[in-house]
């Protein structure tokens, strides 16, 4: 194929959106060399850059575009400091109201429909919606009554806005907003109950945000730029007018959102305004955001060891952060990004043994879950392997992404994998440890037993 | 010990040379034989810094520490790094602070005060017999630093097994328990654990910076596991497991289980080249490549697979070295940079993962994964920076001006090595040297006041004079000293024993032990002995020769024997120590060797160098930046120097360079440099002259010039100078390719230059601009990296940029070589929208010109992309060749030639300033292509090196060297083929063997004494002095020599 250099300055249009200076790339491979869907794509995030300083158009519509899973290795490793999962967003952004669109945009354009009707995503309705729109009406039909069954999807929506008032709350040391988000409310309700649980016995006095609403996620940030922003910062304002100035988001992705927006909201003044003007009024940006680790990281570690009654007596826990807990550094300031050992230490407090392994932060494949479930388990399937190779009895998560596809599709990767290992998550260990209500430590919800395990 | 003092005009003449690694080992040694005083400030216990760690050196993977930074220095026959530093027996004019800091330094140029902490060895290195006990007995362990964490010492250790000073040192820390067990078993009562840090105050005039640097950590790059996966190694881990004196002896296996790993890659980049470290470490490629060929050698069947981006190898006989890599030993190199790496947790390989040419993920499995790690600022560089008043750049290392790259920004302190900027061995030698030499210009009225006069292979002490005795008439009377080193031999050895063997031998009249010999007690009693007996061969069986054999030579010398008359045997390692378990054996084996070194010092007979007095002027050749540079810090400094220039003009290439990359004019350089080269007292002017004849040798050229006269015509003109220095440059090659000469828009980068310097409005209509890297001209044979053409693009690129953004600038390249600081230049090109495509050789850039319009059309391998350009300018980057008639200068003075076709220096790593051929000096493109800043601080060094000629005096040559017997000589040639360094010549007016017409000379100032030619000669024409075959015979063969000795000349006779 004969390329022609083309006028059209496709490196410019990029840099308009991203502020990201394509020519900069100098063609190390290094994303390339890093990129977990890199067998899948047509172009290498490499040869996307490459494409752009060249001024191929082609690159518009490669299967690339909709296939990056947004883990941000190739943002955190790139020597350059390039933002190559938002250059895909600029893309995304670009052609996702174009008439022909491949599986994933058809998701992110019906999650983000749900999210904004509903307030908070309605699990059920928006599977429903897209099984029937692909034609296949039995899709997941099998682990979608599991989960219905433990409770996990409601078959009722929840309809929030977001309010206008807000009652002001007595700020205290102790005393932190709460931001559930849409799953800690439906498949990760095992991770609400537990954390909030540990968090009492910790005392730390959670104050749920009233009426808030859905982050957005990976959908909002591939189809608008200014919804990307405004959905994650519309509560963080919410908890502004709360009077508080710390909130803590146990889901990753919630957490990744809020702050990529801070930082965007703060790097990028005329996205600012149009944030501000979309959401009527000014941001402050005077929130901290903090996701479960860093909050049960803050407490003395033999405060923690002394709460402990029914120690885990060595038992193996292999730590799972996948992306979004610490990556890109930019964006969410973490010193250790790439062997974080947070969680380790939680579980060695409780009596635990951390296992060594290296996938902790590989990525499940989380956002590409429904639109392309394959891929997405080929993925987990290499995570729970290294696990079990490393001698890990049970893997705890801090993600419920990452939870409900390492945990929820086992059944379906048993045979691939020729064993089970439980997936729970951190709080979940720390309730049992700390030897809580069994509702509290939400055993029952997983789809690999845990049980037999866990009984300390 | 040299002391110092003030010159005549007021100025304090000592020099304070900061670090003694190698950089500072170079210029304190260039400084002392130039006569000044120097205080050689060390924070270690030891000198020889990052390059004692190094075992091999690329390309040549000669031994680092052997390869002499001064004359003499080659093969492990001859003294360590300088005949400056050897042990026990130090250059007068060096005094050696190790373990030393500065920790006040106040004043100017001329007068500056410096406040030195001396913190304690604990150790006497006087007193310090290297025994090892001490370390034995010491009961704390703790990693070591020179084997980068691998293996463990003691807190009572030695820095490396040759280290200087040759002693231990006890290192008391927390850590030290107080039990004082070393102090204890020492049998020389060397150790004194109380000492306290001391400081002290000097004076000094100058200072030179030799800092090094620090290499860079990887640990917090977790994603490459360094210090968690056990075998993901540094690039300096990887140097000591392969070098002989290293954790494993030199034996390549993995850390975690001890196997010889089948699969090793080499990750480059790590800490360079990214946006916290945005400079290249220069260094890095070369350093895997060697390493890769090293495990190649080592490991049979190793795979080697090294990850780059680019391969930096810009340097000369770099591109052959790299080549040879790939094509003879089958390294492997992928351009990809890889992203983490993962670990198998039971066979503990690294698996990598990377996208293969075709665009497809491949997953590896490695053995061992070598980090190549980045060059960083020195340790503790920035508090001694703001102490003294340097000024550093933005990335810690010290800031220097582009004209005068080796001052800092303190007038008086210069900088050299690592420290200026990541660099190699070589272009750190050259800094030394330049530094010096700029010290030498600076001090010129003290140059020559410490003489120390190499008449001997070491070093006289200058404050005695004791003439020497002419013991040629008389009869051998041969005194052996039997030294026990403590307990080390005599516990093993029966001396008496030996002493008995010893004692009835032919021409002994003399023998005793001695319990230490190199102490002071030992030396005083063999001079004493010496004198009072009239000894005229002296024997001392001790320990190793290489340690203390110029020690006891100097002792000889001292009581007024000729140094050759002199032998050593070693009991200590080669019998107590090795054969400590057969005591009886061992004694034996003593006393034979006593007996062959007593029958060899029967046939030894004195050898004297020759003395000469130098001519005390220069001829420089060339009359570019290096020949001017060169040309002013010799007149300077107080010596004629006779300038020739081929052309009409002075100033070579400068003369068509208007801008540097760093937004520089140069020509302001140009225009002050030919005002001081022609308004100089001290330099002769010649231009359109040229040499046609060199006789004569170092200190006494005569060179033939042809120059021409006021009225028009030639003449010759005959010029007498002591030194030659070659800066005779290099020029842009002739394109031949890519349509030069067919269209108009096709030019050189020089061309290009010109227009945007003279034309720039040509600049405005530009839409396109393509240019080609790495173009071969038309006298080149094979393709080699010619170093500056892709920081010379980047400069043009930022350049048509700036003047107008919208001309689209495409730069076809093979790999982009902006290293150094230089890599700056690549991301601001790249920043301001130049882009990169690469080329390969199996596929070039092809250009046409369809209806006068040019199109280039490449194809980029990594994505297998054709791109169709239709540039309206085409630049050419073409080879930098040497000038021209350089085959033609090479002959004329006998020099030899690269691959390159430049001139080829007597080293390329320790001495690439030098000639084999003594007196002759080389600086500049003549070298090898390199920048302007490269030019000028390699001129210095050629200068400096110059100077310590011109400085001596006398001059001595000569001394063990090899000698044609004309009489037996048939003129064969093979000395003349054999020889390495291409000495000897065939004087056709002479007659050999039989009266036949020619025979072959040895020039005694140049042998280097090797014995190559001694041992090939068929008629057995040629003997080595000192090593002649009856000196062997009898030496070697012992009993079997002494049936042959009999009827010697030299016959016993008490």
């Amino acid at each position: 194929m004969v390329a022609q250099k083309t006028e059209a300055n496709l490196a410019v249009e990029v840099e308009e959106t991203t502020h990201q200076n394509v020519n900069l790339c100098y063609q190390c491979l290094r994303c390339s060399s890093g990129c977990p869907m890199a067998e899948h794509f047509d172009l290498l995030p490499s040869e996307v850059m490459l494409a752009i300083q060249d001024g191929d158009e082609s690159v518009i519509n490669s299967r690339t575009v909709w296939l990056c899973a947004s883990c941000q290795t190739c943002y955190t490793r790139c020597p350059q400091k390039l933002d190559i999962p938002g250059i895909i967003d600029h893309f995304r952004q670009a052609t996702i109201d174009s008439p022909s669109i491949p599986a994933t945009a058809r998701f992110f354009k019906a999650f983000i429909r749900n999210a904004r009707f509903f307030g908070r995503v309605y699990e059920a309705g928006l599977m429903g919606e897209l099984n029937l729109r692909e034609g296949k009406p039995m899709r997941d039909i099998g682990m979608g009554m599991r989960m219905i069954g433990k409770g996990k999807i409601k078959l009722l929506p929840e309809f929030v806005r977001t309010p206008k008032h807000v009652e002001k709350v007595e700020p205290a040391p102790n005393r932190i907003a709460y931001y559930p988000g849409c799953s800690l409310h439906s498949t990760g309700a095992g991770f609400d109950k537990s954390f909030k649980a540990v968090c009492k016995k910790m005392e730390i006095d959670l104050v749920e945000i009233p009426g808030w609403t859905c982050c957005g996620t990976t959908p909002a940030h591939g189809a608008d730029p200014v919804l990307a922003l405004s959905m994650p910062i519309k509560n963080l304002a919410t908890v502004s007018k709360m009077g508080l100035d710390r909130v803590t988001a146990p889901c990753a992705a919630c957490y990744g959102r809020f702050k990529s927006a801070i930082k965007h909201y703060r790097d990028d003044s005329v996205l600012a305004e149009r944030v501000d003007e979309r959401l009527g009024d000014d941001y402050a940006d005077d929130v901290e955001v903090l996701n479960a680790v860093d909050i049960l990281g803050q407490a003395d570690l033999r405060v923690l060891e002394d709460m402990v009654e029914k120690p885990l007596k060595g038992l193996k826990v292999a730590c799972y952060y996948g992306c979004l807990l610490t990556r890109p550094p930019s964006d969410t300031g973490v010193d250790e990004f790439e062997n974080p050992a947070g969680m380790e230490r939680l579980v060695r407090a409780m009596g635990g043994e951390a296992v060594n392994w290296s996938r902790k932060t590989d990525c499940c494949g989380g956002s590409l879950a429904i639109s392309h479930t394959g891929i997405a388990k080929e993925l987990s399937t290499e995570i729970l392997r290294d696990a079990r190779e490393r001698g890990a009895d049970l893997i705890a998560a801090a993600c419920p992404l990452c939870q409900v596809n390492l945990d929820e599709r086992q059944p379906e990767m048993k045979q691939e994998l020729g064993f089970t290992i439980p997936v729970v998550y951190i709080t979940q260990i720390m309730a049992a440890a700390m030897g809580l209500g069994k509702e509290e430590q939400a055993l029952d919800q997983p789809a690999i037993e845990p049980r037999p395990l866990m009984t300390l | 010990m040299a002391q110092d003092r003030k010159s005549t005009n007021g100025k304090h003449d000592s020099v304070l040379v900061i670090g003694g690694g190698v950089a500072g080992m170079r210029a304190a040694a260039d400084l002392a034989e130039s006569g000044l005083k120097v205080y050689l400030v060390e924070s270690a216990p030891g000198l020889g810094g990052r390059v004692s760690q190094l075992g091999f050196m690329f390309p040549t993977h000669d031994c680092v520490l052997c390869r002499g930074s001064s004359d003499h220095g080659y093969g492990c026959t001859r003294p360590s790094i300088s005949p400056a530093f050897q042990d026990h027996n130090l250059h007068p004019n060096i005094e050696l602070m190790t373990l030393t800091e500065v920790v006040g330094f106040e004043g100017q140029l001329g007068n500056f005060t410096v406040t030195l902490q001396r913190n304690p060895r604990h150790v006497d290195p006087a007193r310090c017999i290297n025994c090892r006990l001490c370390a034995v007995v010491c009961p704390v362990s703790m990693p070591s630093e020179f084997q980068m964490g691998m293996s463990n010492r003691k807190a009572a250790y030695k820095t490396s097994p040759r280290a200087i000073p040759d002693a231990y040192v006890i290192e008391k820390g927390p850590w030290c328990e107080g039990c004082s067990k070393c102090a204890s078993i020492c049998p020389t009562q060397a150790i004194d654990l109380e000492s306290e840090p001391e400081t002290v105050t000097i004076t000094v005039g100058a200072a030179i910076l030799a800092l090094g640097y620090k290499l860079f950590d990887p640990t917090p790059l977790e994603e490459f596991g360094h210090g968690r996966y056990p075998n993901v190694l540094t690039s300096m881990q990887f140097e000591r497991l392969a070098s002989r004196s290293g954790p494993t002896e030199g034996i390549v296996a993995r850390l975690s289980d001890g196997k010889m790993p089948e699969r090793i890659a080499w990750l480059q980049c790590i800490g360079s080249r990214d946006q916290e470290h945005p400079y290249c470490s220069s260094v890095c490629c070369m350093i895997a490549t060697k390493q890769a060929m090293l495990a190649k050698q080592r490991l049979e069947n190793v795979d080697c697979k090294v990850f780059v981006m680019d391969e930096r190898a810009f340097n000369k006989e770099y591109t052959k070295y790299y080549n040879k890599a790939m094509d003879t030993h089958g390294v492997d190199y992928t351009r990809c940079r890889i992203s983490a790496l993962r670990e198998d947790p039971k066979t503990k390989e690294l698996i990598l993962r990377y996208p293969d040419k075709e665009g497809n993920t491949v997953t590896e499995r490695f053995e061992m994964v070598v980090l190549a790690v980045g060059m960083q600022p020195p340790d503790r560089s920035a508090g001694l920076a703001k102490m003294m008043g340097i000024e550093l750049n933005e990335h810690g290392f010290c800031e220097t001006d582009k004209f005068q790259p080796l001052q800092t920004s303190q007038p008086g302190v210069y900088v050299a090595g690592a420290f200026q900027s990541p660099k190699e061995i070589a272009e750190t030698v050259l800094d030394a040297a330049g530094a010096a030499g700029e010290v030498m210009r600076v001090f010129h009225d003290s140059l020559g006041e410490r003489p120390a006069p190499r008449q001997y292979p070491f070093l006289q002490h200058y404050d005695t004079d004791v003439a020497e005795r002419d013991v040629s008439g008389e009869p051998v009377r041969t005194g052996v000293f039997v030294c026990g080193c403590g307990p080390m031999v005599s516990q093993t050895l029966d001396l008496d024993h030996v002493i008995d063997k010893t004692k009835d031998l032919p021409g002994v009249v003399f023998t005793d032990k001695i319990d230490l010999a190199c102490f002071d007690e030992g030396l005083d009693f063999i001079g004493d002995i010496i004198r009072l007996k009239k000894l005229n061969r002296i024997v001392v069986a001790a320990c190793s020769p290489r340690t203390h054999e110029a020690l006891f030579q100097k002792t000889v010398r001292n009581a007024g024997l000729n140094p050759y008359l002199f032998e050593m045997v070693n009991l200590r390692e080669h019998c107590a120590w090795v054969h400590d378990m057969e005591p009886e054996k061992s004694t034996a084996k003593a006393a034979e060797l006593v007996r062959m070194a007593v029958h060899r010092v029967l046939r030894l007979e004195a050898i004297n160098r020759i003395a000469i007095q130098p001519h005390r002027s220069a001829l420089v050749i060339g009359g570019g930046v290096a020949g001017m540079t060169a040309a002013l810090t010799i007149a300077d400094s107080g010596y004629d120097v006779t300038l020739l220039e081929k052309s009409e003009v002075l100033g070579g290439n400068l003369r068509h360079i208007y801008y540097l990359v760093e937004g520089l004019n140069p020509q302001r350089l140009l225009r002050d440099l030919i005002n001081r080269v022609r308004g100089h007292h001290r330099i002769d002017v010649l231009t359109n002259s040229e040499i046609n004849g060199v006789s004569g040798s170092i200190g006494r050229f005569l060179s033939i010039i042809e120059s021409p006269t006021p009225e028009g015509q030639t003449e010759t003109i005959e010029v007498e100078h002591g030194v030659i220095v070659v800066a005779t440059g290099g020029r842009e090659g002739t394109p031949a390719a890519y349509r030069h000469g067919e269209h108009e828009s096709v030019v050189t980068q020089l061309e290009m230059e010109d227009w945007l310097a003279h034309q720039p409005e040509k600049l405005r209509n530009l839409k396109n601009v393509v240019m080609i890297q790495c173009v071969q001209p038309a006298e080149a044979s094979h393709f080699y990296c010619s170093r500056t053409c892709c920081t010379n693009t980047m400069k043009n690129a930022i350049r048509i940029k700036m003047m107008n953004p919208d001309c689209q600038v495409t730069v076809l390249y093979k790999d982009i070589i902006t290293y150094g600081f230089r890599e700056q230049y690549y991301t601001e090109a790249r920043r301001n929208g130049v882009v990169f495509v690469r080329y390969s050789d199996e596929d070039p850039p092809v250009v046409d010109i369809v209806e006068g319009q040019l199109m280039v059309e490449v194809n980029d391998p990594s994505l297998d992309r054709r791109y169709l350009l239709t540039p309206d300018l085409l630049a050419l980057s073409m080879s930098i060749i040497p000038a021209d008639d350089t085959s033609k200068l090479a002959k004329i003075l006998k020099l030899p030639e690269s691959t390159e076709g430049f001139f080829l220096e007597a080293d390329l790593k320790m001495r690439p300033m030098d000639f084999v051929n003594e007196g002759l000096f080389l600086c500049g493109m003549a070298h090898y292509p390199r920048f302007l800043e490269e030019a000028i601080s390699s001129a210095q060094a050629a200068a400096g090196r110059a100077l310590t000629v011109l400085n001596m005096d006398p001059f001595y040559v000569g001394g063990v060297i090899a000698d044609v017997d004309a009489d037996k000589c048939v003129g064969c040639l093979t000395c003349v083929r054999t020889c390495p360094f291409k000495i000897p010549r065939l004087l056709y007016d002479r007659a050999g063997v039989g009266a036949i017409g020619g025979h072959a000379w040895i020039d005694p100032a140049l042998c280097q004494g090797c014995g190559t030619c001694t041992g090939e000669c068929p008629a057995s024409a040629i003997q080595l002095a000192h090593y002649r075959d009856d000196q062997i015979m009898t030496g070697a063969l012992g009993v079997w020599g002494e049936e042959a000795d009999s009827g010697g000349a030299d016959a016993t006779n008490r």
